[in-house]
């Protein structure tokens, strides 16, 4: 595949790892640094006591959301005409 | 050492990289990966054949092992409603991406359909109890590096694939191998 210059398909597909550090880095950093949990914490009696800023869903339907993004970028590639640059460059160890 | 490997000249970021598979490093790490991936999912596929036979019932981490999480409609639907999918796709599933990854033959198509199994496990992980970073995110993130630097030519069969009459007279094919 001819990766020289990037497409908008190639951007958007870059989005979905953009979103998935976001979903678990980012906002596992404000968290972290608001000292707060990262799911739910319930006492013994099931009775929430903390709560995390930033709700767990929220981070997972980003992930989701990226790994979509990426599902289907894989997709409209494989719909795409195969390009005459696919053929890869075989080039031996020792040359 | 003869790997008939592919050369990565990219852009990334604003700028140019470029760099190629058939040093002996490069290779040695993208093989390495690819087994010990590989081995992951077949391990867990044979585990499930031996224990419970050609079909694995799914249906108690489905409706019950999900609850609570955000593929829980998704998962809730299957078990209800076609058991029988899950049941057969994730022991064989998981056996055929190991053997794909393992010897490197549709590699691309056995890395996506890992990926595919591994975020369902990542996001089906009720309660997060290993952290939002854990092993099905890590294999997600390796079966797209396999997918994406096309390992499957190192020490792969697809290597020799690719160079078949079928694939040359259908090169979209190429986009499921190594």
């Amino acid at each position: 595949m001819n990766t020289d210059s990037l497409d908008t398909a190639d951007l958007i597909g870059m989005l979905g790892g953009a979103l998935i550090a976001v979903g678990v880095v980012v906002l596992g950093a404000v968290n972290t640094l608001t000292d707060n949990p990262h799911t739910e914490v319930t006492n013994d009696a099931g009775a929430v006591t903390a709560e995390p800023l930033v709700p767990a869903d929220v981070r997972a339907y980003l992930v989701a959301a990226g790994l979509v993004i990426w599902g289907l970028y894989g997709i409209y590639k494989l719909t795409r005409p195969a390009e005459t640059t696919e053929q890869p460059s075989a080039a031996l160890a020792d040359d | 050492m003869s790997t008939d490997a592919a050369t990565v000249d990219t852009r990334l970021f604003g700028r140019e990289v470029a760099y190629s598979f058939d040093g002996p490093w490069s290779a040695y790490w993208m093989a390495l990966l690819r087994v010990i991936a590989g081995w992951w999912f077949l391990n867990a596929g044979l585990g499930k054949v031996y224990d419970q036979g050609l079909t694995y019932d799914t249906t108690g981490w489905l409706e019950f092992g999900t609850q609570g999480t955000i593929v829980h409609p998704i998962t809730d639907f299957f078990a209800a409603n076609a058991a029988i999918l899950p049941n057969l796709m994730v022991p064989w599933g998981q056996i055929a991406i190991g053997l794909g990854l393992i010897f490197g033959v549709l590699t691309r198509l056995a890395a996506a359909n890992g990926m595919i199994l591994a975020s369902f496990f990542y996001l089906g992980n009720a309660g997060w109890g290993h952290g939002f970073v854990n092993g099905e995110l890590f294999g997600i993130l390796v079966f797209g590096g396999i997918a994406l630097f096309g390992a499957g030519r190192v020490f792969g069969l697809d290597a020799y694939l690719e160079n078949t009459a079928l694939v040359e007279q259908h090169p979209r094919l190429r986009y499921l191998m190594g």
